[in-house]
Protein backbone atom coordinates (compact mmCIF):
# COMPACT_ATOMS: atom_id res chain seq x y z
CA UNK A 1 0.00 0.00 0.00
CA UNK A 2 1.48 3.66 -0.92
CA UNK A 3 2.25 5.92 1.81
CA UNK A 4 0.09 8.10 3.33
CA UNK A 5 1.42 11.07 1.12
CA UNK A 6 1.07 9.54 -2.01
CA UNK A 7 -2.77 8.27 -1.67
CA UNK A 8 -5.65 9.78 -3.25
CA UNK A 9 -6.90 12.86 -1.10
CA UNK A 10 -10.04 11.39 -0.22
CA UNK A 11 -8.51 8.02 1.05
CA UNK A 12 -6.68 10.59 3.55
CA UNK A 13 -10.30 11.68 5.33
CA UNK A 14 -10.56 10.33 8.19
CA UNK A 15 -12.88 7.52 8.15
CA UNK A 16 -14.07 8.03 12.00
CA UNK A 17 -14.96 11.10 11.56
CA UNK A 18 -15.99 11.13 7.83
CA UNK A 19 -19.24 8.89 8.34
CA UNK A 20 -21.63 11.31 8.24
CA UNK A 21 -24.01 10.52 11.71
CA UNK A 22 -19.97 10.98 13.68
CA UNK A 23 -19.49 14.23 11.64
CA UNK A 24 -22.62 15.60 12.94
CA UNK A 25 -21.90 14.67 16.32
CA UNK A 26 -18.72 16.25 16.54
CA UNK A 27 -19.83 19.70 14.70
CA UNK A 28 -22.56 19.79 17.41
CA UNK A 29 -20.21 19.30 20.12
CA UNK A 30 -17.93 21.41 18.37
CA UNK A 31 -19.98 24.77 19.20
CA UNK A 32 -21.18 23.56 22.89
CA UNK A 33 -19.50 22.88 25.67
CA UNK A 34 -21.51 19.57 26.54
CA UNK A 35 -24.39 17.80 26.10
CA UNK A 36 -27.06 14.98 27.02
CA UNK A 37 -27.77 11.98 24.84
CA UNK A 38 -31.07 13.59 24.71
CA UNK A 39 -30.34 16.45 23.15
CA UNK A 40 -27.99 15.01 20.94
CA UNK A 41 -29.85 12.65 19.40
CA UNK A 42 -32.81 15.07 18.46
CA UNK A 43 -30.14 17.20 17.30
CA UNK A 44 -28.62 15.31 14.80
CA UNK A 45 -31.79 12.75 14.37
CA UNK A 46 -30.38 9.79 15.19
CA UNK A 47 -32.30 6.83 17.81
CA UNK A 48 -30.98 6.13 20.84
CA UNK A 49 -28.86 2.70 19.97
CA UNK A 50 -27.76 4.37 17.11
CA UNK A 51 -26.30 7.10 18.55
CA UNK A 52 -24.98 5.16 21.56
CA UNK A 53 -22.84 2.74 18.93
CA UNK A 54 -21.58 6.10 17.27
CA UNK A 55 -20.61 7.52 20.55
CA UNK A 56 -18.72 4.82 21.82
CA UNK A 57 -16.90 4.66 18.20
CA UNK A 58 -15.77 8.24 19.20
CA UNK A 59 -14.87 7.34 22.41
CA UNK A 60 -12.53 4.30 21.23
CA UNK A 61 -10.89 7.12 19.39
CA UNK A 62 -10.95 9.58 22.32
CA UNK A 63 -12.84 12.08 20.29
CA UNK A 64 -15.23 12.55 23.45
CA UNK A 65 -15.46 11.78 26.49
CA UNK A 66 -18.38 10.77 28.59
CA UNK A 67 -19.63 11.31 32.21
CA UNK A 68 -22.27 11.20 34.50
CA UNK A 69 -23.04 14.40 36.30
CA UNK A 70 -25.74 15.50 38.92
CA UNK A 71 -26.94 18.61 36.80
CA UNK A 72 -30.00 20.44 38.87
CA UNK A 73 -30.10 17.27 40.90
CA UNK A 74 -30.69 14.78 37.83
CA UNK A 75 -28.08 12.38 36.73
CA UNK A 76 -27.32 13.05 33.47
CA UNK A 77 -24.85 11.49 30.96
CA UNK A 78 -22.39 14.39 29.42
CA UNK A 79 -21.29 14.00 26.27
CA UNK A 80 -17.97 16.56 25.69
CA UNK A 81 -15.48 16.80 22.96
CA UNK A 82 -11.70 16.32 23.90
CA UNK A 83 -8.67 18.43 22.48
CA UNK A 84 -7.83 15.26 20.47
CA UNK A 85 -11.45 15.39 18.40
CA UNK A 86 -11.57 19.29 18.10
CA UNK A 87 -7.88 18.91 16.42
CA UNK A 88 -9.29 15.94 14.43
CA UNK A 89 -12.16 17.74 13.20
CA UNK A 90 -10.23 20.69 12.30
CA UNK A 91 -7.82 18.02 10.26
CA UNK A 92 -11.00 16.42 8.47
CA UNK A 93 -12.03 20.09 7.79
CA UNK A 94 -8.47 20.85 6.41
CA UNK A 95 -8.26 17.79 4.29
CA UNK A 96 -12.00 18.46 2.93
CA UNK A 97 -11.66 21.73 1.64
CA UNK A 98 -8.77 19.89 -0.66
CA UNK A 99 -10.66 17.32 -1.46
CA UNK A 100 -13.37 19.92 -2.80
CA UNK A 101 -10.30 21.73 -4.43
CA UNK A 102 -10.01 18.16 -6.65
CA UNK A 103 -13.70 18.27 -7.92
CA UNK A 104 -13.97 20.20 -11.29
CA UNK A 105 -16.51 22.94 -11.45
CA UNK A 106 -18.17 21.46 -14.66
CA UNK A 107 -17.94 19.21 -17.38
CA UNK A 108 -14.61 19.54 -19.34
CA UNK A 109 -14.57 20.81 -22.47
CA UNK A 110 -14.16 18.24 -25.62
CA UNK B 1 -14.29 29.59 11.70
CA UNK B 2 -17.46 31.20 10.14
CA UNK B 3 -19.22 28.29 9.59
CA UNK B 4 -19.03 27.13 13.15
CA UNK B 5 -20.23 29.86 14.57
CA UNK B 6 -23.28 29.77 12.50
CA UNK B 7 -23.55 26.67 13.93
CA UNK B 8 -23.47 27.37 17.00
CA UNK B 9 -25.90 30.10 16.42
CA UNK B 10 -28.51 27.95 15.11
CA UNK B 11 -27.93 25.35 17.92
CA UNK B 12 -28.16 28.22 20.53
CA UNK B 13 -31.52 29.32 18.83
CA UNK B 14 -33.25 25.97 18.12
CA UNK B 15 -33.11 25.89 22.25
CA UNK B 16 -36.16 28.75 21.86
CA UNK B 17 -38.00 27.10 19.19
CA UNK B 18 -40.15 25.33 21.86
CA UNK B 19 -42.77 28.23 21.60
CA UNK B 20 -42.69 28.95 25.63
CA UNK B 21 -41.03 32.48 24.78
CA UNK B 22 -43.94 33.24 22.35
CA UNK B 23 -46.57 32.19 24.87
CA UNK B 24 -45.02 34.24 27.41
CA UNK B 25 -44.35 37.05 25.61
CA UNK B 26 -48.41 36.76 23.77
CA UNK B 27 -50.33 36.22 27.73
CA UNK B 28 -47.79 39.64 28.56
CA UNK B 29 -49.53 41.81 25.66
CA UNK B 30 -52.75 40.37 26.25
CA UNK B 31 -52.89 41.39 30.02
CA UNK B 32 -51.96 44.81 29.06
CA UNK B 33 -54.63 44.62 26.39
CA UNK B 34 -57.69 43.13 28.28
CA UNK B 35 -56.45 45.44 30.97
CA UNK B 36 -57.07 48.14 29.07
CA UNK B 37 -60.53 47.04 27.38
CA UNK B 38 -61.47 46.12 31.34
CA UNK B 39 -60.05 49.13 33.01
CA UNK B 40 -59.04 46.50 35.75
CA UNK B 41 -55.29 45.39 36.94
CA UNK B 42 -56.08 41.98 37.42
CA UNK B 43 -55.28 40.66 33.95
CA UNK B 44 -51.71 42.27 34.35
CA UNK B 45 -51.12 40.23 37.37
CA UNK B 46 -50.15 37.02 35.48
CA UNK B 47 -47.09 39.95 33.84
CA UNK B 48 -46.01 39.61 37.25
CA UNK B 49 -45.88 35.94 37.63
CA UNK B 50 -44.35 34.81 34.25
CA UNK B 51 -40.70 35.73 34.75
CA UNK B 52 -40.60 33.21 38.06
CA UNK B 53 -42.17 30.59 35.84
CA UNK B 54 -40.00 30.78 33.28
CA UNK B 55 -36.92 28.74 34.58
CA UNK B 56 -39.35 25.90 36.59
CA UNK B 57 -40.75 25.35 33.45
CA UNK B 58 -37.83 24.89 31.18
CA UNK B 59 -36.55 22.63 34.05
CA UNK B 60 -39.32 20.71 34.63
CA UNK B 61 -41.12 20.21 31.03
CA UNK B 62 -38.75 21.52 28.68
CA UNK B 63 -35.75 19.92 29.16
CA UNK B 64 -36.76 16.68 29.91
CA UNK B 65 -37.60 16.35 26.57
CA UNK B 66 -34.94 17.96 24.63
CA UNK B 67 -32.32 17.25 26.12
CA UNK B 68 -29.52 19.49 28.29
CA UNK B 69 -27.22 21.66 26.78
CA UNK B 70 -24.74 23.56 28.24
CA UNK B 71 -22.80 26.10 25.88
CA UNK B 72 -19.86 27.88 26.03
CA UNK B 73 -19.21 30.46 28.32
CA UNK B 74 -19.30 33.31 26.10
CA UNK B 75 -22.50 32.15 24.95
CA UNK B 76 -23.59 31.80 28.59
CA UNK B 77 -22.15 35.45 28.72
CA UNK B 78 -23.78 36.63 25.61
CA UNK B 79 -27.47 35.12 27.62
CA UNK B 80 -26.80 36.94 30.57
CA UNK B 81 -26.47 40.27 28.85
CA UNK B 82 -29.14 39.70 26.78
CA UNK B 83 -31.86 38.95 29.69
CA UNK B 84 -30.53 42.17 31.35
CA UNK B 85 -31.18 44.18 28.18
CA UNK B 86 -34.66 42.38 27.92
CA UNK B 87 -35.23 42.91 31.91
CA UNK B 88 -34.70 46.77 31.38
CA UNK B 89 -36.98 46.81 28.12
CA UNK B 90 -39.55 44.90 30.20
CA UNK B 91 -39.26 47.77 32.90
CA UNK B 92 -39.59 50.23 30.71
CA UNK B 93 -43.16 48.20 29.60
CA UNK B 94 -44.01 48.17 33.18
CA UNK B 95 -43.72 52.33 33.80
CA UNK B 96 -45.45 52.70 30.87
CA UNK B 97 -48.45 50.23 31.91
CA UNK B 98 -48.02 52.00 35.47
CA UNK B 99 -48.56 55.37 34.05
CA UNK B 100 -51.33 53.64 31.68
CA UNK B 101 -52.86 52.28 34.98
CA UNK B 102 -52.65 55.74 36.77
CA UNK B 103 -54.41 57.46 33.55
CA UNK B 104 -56.62 55.27 32.63
CA UNK B 105 -59.83 55.76 35.07
CA UNK B 106 -59.11 59.29 35.01
CA UNK B 107 -60.49 61.91 32.07
CA UNK B 108 -57.32 63.24 30.36
CA UNK B 109 -56.54 65.39 27.78
CA UNK B 110 -57.28 62.62 24.49
CA UNK B 111 -54.08 63.29 23.31
CA UNK B 112 -52.39 62.67 26.36
CA UNK B 113 -53.87 59.56 27.00
CA UNK B 114 -53.21 58.76 23.51
CA UNK B 115 -49.77 58.65 23.66
CA UNK B 116 -49.70 56.85 26.92
CA UNK B 117 -51.42 54.12 25.25
CA UNK B 118 -49.60 53.61 21.77
CA UNK B 119 -46.21 54.15 24.08
CA UNK B 120 -47.04 51.00 25.20
CA UNK B 121 -47.69 49.21 22.10
CA UNK B 122 -43.44 51.07 21.08
CA UNK B 123 -42.31 49.69 24.03
CA UNK B 124 -43.52 45.98 23.58
CA UNK B 125 -41.67 46.41 20.00
CA UNK B 126 -39.12 47.48 21.47
CA UNK B 127 -38.77 44.81 24.40
CA UNK B 128 -39.35 42.18 21.00
CA UNK B 129 -36.72 43.62 19.03
CA UNK B 130 -34.21 43.49 22.01
CA UNK B 131 -35.36 39.57 22.50
CA UNK B 132 -34.37 39.35 18.51
CA UNK B 133 -31.31 41.57 18.45
CA UNK B 134 -29.36 39.97 21.64
CA UNK B 135 -30.58 35.91 21.36
CA UNK B 136 -31.25 35.67 17.46
CA UNK B 137 -34.64 34.81 17.98
CA UNK B 138 -35.53 35.86 14.51
CA UNK B 139 -39.32 35.33 14.52
CA UNK B 140 -39.56 37.99 16.84
CA UNK B 141 -38.69 40.53 14.67
CA UNK B 142 -41.85 39.95 12.92
CA UNK B 143 -43.93 40.50 16.50
CA UNK B 144 -41.93 43.82 16.56
CA UNK B 145 -42.81 44.85 13.29
CA UNK B 146 -46.72 44.16 13.32
CA UNK B 147 -46.45 46.24 16.90
CA UNK B 148 -44.66 48.85 15.75
CA UNK B 149 -46.46 49.04 12.46
CA UNK B 150 -49.91 49.42 15.01
CA UNK B 151 -48.71 51.93 16.46
CA UNK B 152 -47.85 54.27 14.11
CA UNK B 153 -51.16 53.44 12.79
CA UNK B 154 -52.41 54.24 15.93
CA UNK B 155 -50.60 57.26 16.32
CA UNK B 156 -51.32 58.56 12.33
CA UNK B 157 -55.10 57.23 12.03
CA UNK B 158 -56.16 56.73 15.58
CA UNK B 159 -55.98 52.64 15.27
CA UNK B 160 -57.00 51.73 18.66
CA UNK B 161 -54.72 50.60 21.16
CA UNK B 162 -57.06 47.76 22.58
CA UNK B 163 -57.56 46.45 19.00
CA UNK B 164 -54.08 45.76 18.23
CA UNK B 165 -52.78 44.48 21.76
CA UNK B 166 -55.33 42.45 21.98
CA UNK B 167 -55.08 41.33 18.76
CA UNK B 168 -51.41 40.74 18.33
CA UNK B 169 -51.05 39.23 21.73
CA UNK B 170 -53.60 36.79 20.99
CA UNK B 171 -51.72 35.88 17.92
CA UNK B 172 -48.56 35.21 19.69
CA UNK B 173 -50.10 33.10 22.14
CA UNK B 174 -51.67 31.32 19.83
CA UNK B 175 -48.23 30.68 18.39
CA UNK B 176 -46.62 29.99 21.22
CA UNK B 177 -49.34 27.22 21.86
CA UNK B 178 -49.31 26.23 18.98
CA UNK B 179 -45.21 25.81 18.94
CA UNK B 180 -45.70 23.50 22.52
CA UNK B 181 -47.83 21.46 20.93
CA UNK B 182 -45.85 20.68 18.08
CA UNK B 183 -43.12 20.55 20.41
CA UNK B 184 -44.23 18.18 23.18
CA UNK B 185 -45.70 15.44 20.37
CA UNK B 186 -41.85 15.81 18.43
CA UNK B 187 -40.19 15.25 22.04
CA UNK B 188 -41.52 13.12 24.49
CA UNK B 189 -40.69 13.06 27.68
CA UNK B 190 -38.21 10.77 28.91
CA UNK B 191 -37.58 9.62 32.40
CA UNK B 192 -34.56 10.55 34.21
CA UNK B 193 -32.82 7.15 34.40
CA UNK B 194 -33.13 6.62 31.33
CA UNK B 195 -31.55 10.29 29.81
CA UNK B 196 -28.21 8.51 30.87
CA UNK B 197 -28.59 5.62 28.65
CA UNK B 198 -27.01 3.85 25.42
CA UNK B 199 -23.80 3.16 27.58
Amino acid sequence: MPPASEQHILLQLDRTVHEPARLAILTLLAVVETADFVFIMHRVGLTGGNLGAHITKLQERGFVEVRKEFVEKLPRTLVSLTESGRAALLEYRRTFQQVLETIPAGPKAS
Amino acid sequence: MEDLERVEEHTYRSVFDDGLMDLFAGVLVLGFGISMVTGSFVPMIPNYVLPFLWRPIRKRWITPRMGYVRFTTGRRQKERTAMHKAVVAGLLVFLAGAALAITIGVQLIPIRHQAVVHSIGLMFALAMLTITVTMRIRRFVAYATVMLLAAVAGVAFGLSAEVYLNGIGAAMTLAGVAMLWRFARKHLAIPPEKHHAAS
